[in-house]
């Protein structure tokens, strides 16, 4: 078994996630491709932790997988309250604030 | 059944619980404080949360005495459960720095709330979890201890930014430090998973060892493990967005005009205070080796912060947002500091960033207070032409913040004199004579930025306008417990620009404990 | 004698307090409040001058050191030399007089009664300070504070945007040339190993012209040597007594002082020479010309100081013994003739309420005293005897005449050309003020404004009469800069000698000239073309900076998303030559292999799809795709998690997306392929690092015995769950804080909602 297939999946779930980061207007899409990343982690994590004989990386990748959980809580959260707001969650229309 | 589970022996990790007590009480005193207000909900109005928060923080900050103590005894470190988290000087410091700043940002929010009228014990509750977090962060021997500290640190500040109902602002200000920090979390976690890999562990100290080894071994790093190296670039992304360096600066100024004026304070002070800690702890003990792998990175970061910070605040009509971009040129002096230490003046270049860390914390504390009492109702009031004749109108907030500003200028006699010039000593010791200057360049042109406050401030129009009353130099109503916290701030600026050695060597323990783990 | 300096210093710095506090009653009381530091200090100093042992008794000039900080190189090094005390007489003896002198400039009822007397009482002690430092971290803080004073003393007088400009730019020449006299001494204290002033000495070769050429660049913005002088005509828009303070007597004399310090250090460095003449005669030449062409008598003197301060300039570049000793006199005596002008100015122009030279006449007739004070000053300044200027500007003719070669033809020309254009536009200057003309309005007079001129016009006289006492303050300092000084004095009556022809003949040139260009009248005052060009070069830095930031700080996300994502793929970038393809394999089990297109197929089409609902499902899938790989690699119990939370997440993202609108904003194509280029480029860097460092084969877990461990010492089969309650149970709790937190932040947010609504 060879680590770099893990490791090649994981480059290729982030690439695709900041994709998403970098191409959505819809705040909660961008949400979603943030997990994507976290994703990656996760199966970075576990490789490494059978790569290197230790436990630790599948632990951390279930704290991982609870962090990104609440993560998606807040901004779910976040992003209705600013819909509520606006009518509108387009980040790109998000400029009130600026240079 | 009940014989098997009696001869089963649980071995627990010993834990030193007394020298947990600001994490515990910061934490289980936030659960308590919304499980309370939830029952009586005639608590939520009212000083009561506020009063409970200064008491929290209060209490912590009383047992660090004690706990130093104990530290000294132990020997300056004390590995607590299972090593994961190390009680020494330097986490007692910015455990200290928390605290400080939650006692500021409490007496601040508890009249701006009454003033915006929104309530709610969340606020303060949030603030609690999010010091707890930074105090985590600081004293984490173990990267998974630094990314919880910093994920309770970032999403409690991610909400308080954006809780103030009535102002879009706050919102969009919430939500774009949101997507951003989550973003510099994913990055973060990825370096994390990198550094794993190369390493094999994710404490610190064993991390350290691992690339020792790997040192004396003859293996050099950079050529052996570029996994290690990408790990580091990745950890370094997720710091400097924490603490506002650029390149992932950009939320800044943003999240500073948008979000609620006593939460920036807790920003500025607090979180990049934290953000900074946990990048020292780690990259001072782990990497500590490698210094000469991550140095140039800082350096740039170093270099773009003070001088794209320092070019942007210049054009700056909203003092909200000019000081968001003084906070990047601090972030750079910091990284300055660091840099310094990764280039030989591991001592100096050290304890120049513990300094400039309280320091800052100090100043940007002080400088949001005055802002938030400027601000006024519905937190508009952040455009320089605001400040005309302040010095006339509240000749007692305008001296003070005065007295603020020309400290985060670096004028002689204040505490940030001595953080700027511990910082550029330090650079000229490892020899980094270029980003000594460019530093010394950008901070000239900052403290042109505060004199151009300074100045809006103390101006005084023409006799014969006699315009006695200017709508802009109306008195504003200044709470007092906003002007007693800026009195704090103002005060220790000075007590510590005068006497740098003030209440004993912190610092020099700080750095002392953390050097030695290296 | 030591506890004398900090005393002296901490009486300022008390004063400035107390005159803030006073000044809150009226600007009169902070100004008497005020006056009282400079005034003891000034005793103090003439005290020293007059006993007789005075600095000679003790060993050496008296030094202080006020170590502030162990360890660091920053002590407060005070040292107090003859030249230091020199310089203490002027700045707090002429302070002492325009505290004094303000006292009747303003009106009772002036604004800026707490802000201004401490100012210009700061700017005293800055002062003080930087004359008295003997370490160039001392030096250098006193010479920015004196640039920030003088600034907030511009700057503060009125919300006149021309006022603030000139602020502004004086504050950025002299706040930028510090910065670079202090890279200059950074160089040498490197090379000596110490940053005591004193023992600086010149390195060697190429980096002693680096300092030597930085050195005098810092102290010719401070001095307003040409081209640098820009700032100065400008900062007369201070109030009179600020112009008198610190634009011609003593702020401005700082540089001078750091040009007359620095010069035995750099004796033997040509640049130091020629760069100093340059600055020196070509200030000395068109401030001479400048001060001929302005019609504002008070732009007149600043113009004349331009001339004067490239007078001294020269005579110590030049550096011999009698050179320098004629720049120590004249330092001396055109501090006190020109800040008497200054005074006689500011009264003419508060009692007419017009300093223009084209609309005052008749004053010698109404205003008598001060024209006889002006007459005094006047005269001094051009070098006329029996009055103090004279011998001083003796002494500098013949410094030049006694030259040789090329550098007398040089120095001859220039200083005796200067000393014309001097008494051309002394002449034009008191001719124009209180000669023929309208009849002007004359207000009473204040006696407050009175003394002090009187005082300094009386001094330009018994400076004169008692030329021995001024010989005993003078000689000393020019013996300190260069010993070969000690030979010369100052004399009432040189004899008929070369250089009193010379002398003789300047008056009468420069007298003729002074009365053409007085009779000539100006139509209206010359352009200032450098001010302009100073002041567009920081407004071009101002108004482009925000067009710089419109760039970086967009204030749109997905380019804030972009520029973090391109840092990463530079962060990646540097490990792309160590990708070696040959180890890689794609799968072991076909089973991987179809997962792991899964996943991607899944994520891609998530990234891609329009419909939230689909978009929610690929996200889904992606999640179930995990499982299936934490299933393959051993972990069931983070595969059921992983799996578990999935679900609530995608139930979550669909309640979410529920109550939101139903459409997906478009994205136009040129954006698009950016953001795919940034991603692909991140993506690829991140591969690439990983492709890297992972050829090497994964050893085979030895998890037996943790498995073991977990078994025997934590009692249960579980090794995730043993590690999770025990061994990691601070981590676990960790992740307690932040659900915690994440439920009470939800809790917030929602709250929020509710009382909106």
């Amino acid at each position: 078994m060879l680590l770099n297939q893990f490791l090649g999946l994981a480059a290729i779930l982030f690439c695709i996630g900041v994709y998403g980061v970098l191409t959505r207007r819809n705040g909660v899409m961008v949400l979603m491709s943030i997990e994507l990343i976290l994703n990656a982690v996760n199966i970075n994590l576990v490789a490494f932790g059978a790569y290197q004989g230790d436990v630790g990386g599948q632990v951390f990748a279930l704290f991982v997988i609870a962090v990104a959980a609440a993560e998606v809580g807040v901004g779910l959260a976040i992003v209705l309250l600013i819909y509520r707001n606006r009518r509108s969650i387009d980040v790109s229309e998000a400029d009130l604030l600026q240079g | 059944m009940l014989a098997l589970l009696a001869q089963t022996q649980v071995q627990i990790p010993e834990i030193v619980w007394s020298v947990l007590w600001p994490i515990v009480l910061l934490s289980i005193g936030g659960v308590l404080l919304i499980t309370a207000t939830s029952i009586s909900p005639r608590l939520r109005v009212g000083s009561f949360p506020a009063a409970m928060t200064i008491v929290l923080a209060g209490a912590s900050l009383v047992t660090l005495p004690l706990i130093w103590s104990k530290v000294r005894d132990g020997g300056g470190q004390l590995p607590v459960i299972a090593d994961a988290i190390r009680i020494d000087a330097f986490t007692l410091l910015v455990t200290g720095i928390m605290c400080a700043s939650l006692i500021v940002v409490s007496l601040l929010l508890d009249d701006y709330l009454r003033t915006e009228g929104l309530d709610g014990p969340e606020w303060y509750v949030l603030l609690l979890m999010s010091a707890t977090g930074g105090i985590l962060m600081a004293a984490a021997n173990d990267l998974i201890v630094t990314f919880l500290g910093l994920e309770i640190l970032s999403i409690a500040v991610y909400v308080l930014a954006a809780l103030h109902l009535r102002r879009t602002k706050s919102q969009e200000a919430g939500f774009k430090y949101f997507i951003l920090g989550a973003l510099s979390s994913a990055i973060f976690l990825y370096g994390i998973a990198m550094i794993y890999g190369a390493t094999g562990s994710l404490r610190l100290t064993d991390i350290a060892q691992f690339i020792a080894s790997g040192n004396s071994a003859g293996l050099s790093p950079l050529t052996e493990s570029s996994l290690l190296l990408a790990g580091m670039a990745m950890l370094l992304i997720g710091f400097g967005f924490k603490i506002s360096a650029a390149p992932f600066h950009l939320w800044t100024p943003d999240v500073y005009e948008g979000a609620p004026t006593p939460v920036v304070a807790f920003m500025a002070s607090a979180v990049k205070a934290a953000g900074m800690a946990g990048l020292l702890r780690v990259f001072i003990v782990a990497f500590g080796v490698v210094a000469e792998d991550w140095r140039p990175v800082v350096g740039a970061m170093a270099i773009l912060s003070v001088v794209i910070g320092a070019a942007s605040a210049l054009g700056q009509d909203n003092v909200k947002r000019m000081l968001a971009y003084s906070s990047i040129v601090h972030a750079g002096f910091m990284l300055v500091g660091l840099y310094a230490a990764a280039s030989g003046a591991a001592q100096t270049g050290t304890r120049s960033v513990v300094f400039y860390l309280f320091a800052y914390a100090v100043m940007s504390l002080g400088t949001f207070a005055a802002f938030t009492l400027i601000g006024g109702r519905g937190d508009q009031n952040h455009s320089l032409s605001a400040y005309v004749g302040l010095s006339r109108s509240n000749p007692m907030v305008a001296s003070l913040l005065a007295v603020l500003l020309l400290a985060q200028a670096g004028m002689p006699f204040t505490i940030g004199f001595w953080a700027k010039a511990r910082v550029i000593i330090a650079a000229a010791n490892g020899e980094n004579y270029v980003v000594a200057a460019v530093a010394m360049v950008a901070a000239v042109v900052a403290a042109f930025v505060y004199l151009r406050l300074i100045v809006t401030m103390f101006m005084i129009s023409e006799p014969d306008e006699a315009g006695e009353a200017e709508a802009s130099g109306a008195q504003l109503r200044i709470s007092r417990s906003g002007l007693f916290a800026l009195g704090i701030a103002a005060a220790a600026t000075m007590i510590w620009g005068l006497f740098p050695g003030f209440g004993g060597d912190w610092f020099g323990e700080a750095t002392r404990a953390l050097l030695e783990l290296r | 004698m030591q506890q004398v300096i900090w005393t002296l210093l901490g009486a300022h710095v008390a004063g400035v307090v107390l005159a803030a506090i006073a000044g809150f009653r009226s600007i009169r009381a902070g100004l008497a409040v005020a006056a009282f530091a400079p005034t003891i200090t000034a005793i103090w100093a003439i005290w020293l001058f007059v006993s007789q042992d005075g600095l000679a008794g003790a060993d050496g000039p008296p030094t202080s050191e006020l170590v502030w900080v162990e360890g660091l190189d920053l002590a407060f090094r005070m040292q107090v030399d003859s030249l230091a005390l020199l310089m203490t007489l002027l700045v707090s003896g002429i302070g002492a007089l325009v505290f004094i002198y303000a006292i009747g400039y303003f009106a009772p009822d002036a604004a800026g009664g707490a802000t201004f007397p401490p100012t210009l009482l700061a700017f005293s002690a800055s002062m003080l300070g930087l004359v008295w430092s003997d370490s160039i971290w001392t030096l250098f803080i006193f010479w920015e504070a004196t640039s920030i004073t003088s600034f907030l003393l511009v700057g503060h007088k009125n919300s006149d945007a021309n006022v603030q400009t000139a602020a502004r730019r004086a504050l950025m020449i002299t706040g930028v040339g510090g910065l670079v006299l202090l890279a200059g001494l950074i160089i040498l204290a490197q090379d000596v190993g110490s940053s005591t002033l004193t023992n600086l000495a010149a390195a060697e070769g190429s980096r002693a012209t680096l300092a030597a050429i930085l050195v005098m660049i810092g102290a010719a913005t401070k001095s307003a040597q040409v081209p640098f002088h820009v700032w100065l005509p400008g900062a007369m828009a201070a109030p009179t007594p600020v112009s008198a303070y610190l634009h011609s007597a003593t702020m401005v004399k700082a540089g001078v002082l750091l040009v007359a310090v620095m010069g035995t250090t750099f004796a033997d460095v040509q640049a130091w020479k020629v760069l100093g003449l340059a600055f020196g005669i070509a200030s000395m030449i068109w401030g001479g010309v400048g001060a001929l062409r302005h019609v504002d008598a008070k732009l007149i003197l600043a113009w004349g100081t331009i001339s004067q301060l490239g007078l001294l300039i020269t005579l110590l570049a030049l550096g011999t013994g009698k050179a320098v000793f004629a720049a120590t006199s004249i330092l001396f005596a055109h501090a006190i003739f020109k800040a008497g002008l200054f005074l006689i100015v500011g009264e003419v122009d508060i009692r007419t309420g017009t300093r223009d030279i084209r609309k005052l006449g008749g004053l010698a007739k109404s205003m008598p005293i001060t024209f006889a004070v002006a007459l005094l000053s006047g005269l001094s300044m051009a070098g006329a005897p029996p009055l103090l200027g004279f011998p001083a500007k003796e002494a500098a003719i013949e410094a030049v005449l006694g030259l040789s070669g090329w550098e007398q033809i040089i120095g001859v020309v220039s200083v005796v050309g200067g000393a014309v254009l001097t008494v051309a536009y002394t002449t034009r200057f008191l001719i124009g003020v209180f000669g023929a003309g309208p009849d002007t309005i004359v207000k009473p007079r204040r006696l407050a404004m009175t003394i002090p001129a009187v005082v300094l016009g009386f001094l330009s006289v018994a400076g004169f009469a008692a030329l021995g006492l001024v010989n005993d303050i003078v000689r000393p300092a020019a013996i300190e800069l260069n010993a070969k000084s000690e030979v010369y004095g100052l004399v009432r009556w040189p004899g008929i000698k070369t250089a009193f022809v010379v002398s003789m003949a300047v008056l009468i040139v420069g007298f003729a000239l002074g009365v053409g260009a007085a009779a000539r009248k100006v139509a209206s005052a010359p352009n200032a073309t450098g001010a302009d060009a100073a002041d567009g070069l920081i407004d071009g830095i101002l108004s482009n900076t925000p067009r710089f930031i419109a760039v970086v700080q967009h204030g749109s996300l997905p380019v804030y998303l972009a520029t973090m994502t391109a840092a990463v793929a530079v962060a990646g970038i540097a490990f792309t030559d160590q990708v070696s393809l040959s180890h890689l394999q794609l799968w072991d089990t076909p089973l991987q292999g179809v997962l792991a297109a899964g996943i991607v197929a899944a994520a891609a089409a998530g990234a891609a799809v329009r419909s939230r609902l689909g978009a929610t499902l690929t996200l889904g899938a992606t999640g179930i795709g995990m499982s299936g790989i934490f299933i393959i690699h051993g972990a069931p119990d983070l595969a059921l998690t992983q799996l578990l939370v999935e679900i609530i997440v995608v139930v979550g993202f669909v309640l979410g997306l529920g109550q939101l609108a139903n459409q997906f904003p478009t994205v136009d194509n040129a954006w698009r392929a950016t953001r795919l280029a940034v991603a692909t480029l991140g993506g690829l860097a991140v591969m690439a690092g990983l492709a890297a460092s992972s050829a090497n084969p994964s050893g085979v877990a030895p998890i037996e015995d943790l498995t073991a461990g977990a078994v025997n010492d934590g009692g249960g089969n579980n090794v995730v769950n043993v590690i999770l309650t025990d061994v990691r149970a601070l981590d676990t709790l960790g992740e307690v804080v932040v659900l915690a937190t994440v439920a009470i932040g939800i809790l917030a947010l929602a709250n929020t909602r509710r009382a909106e609504a």
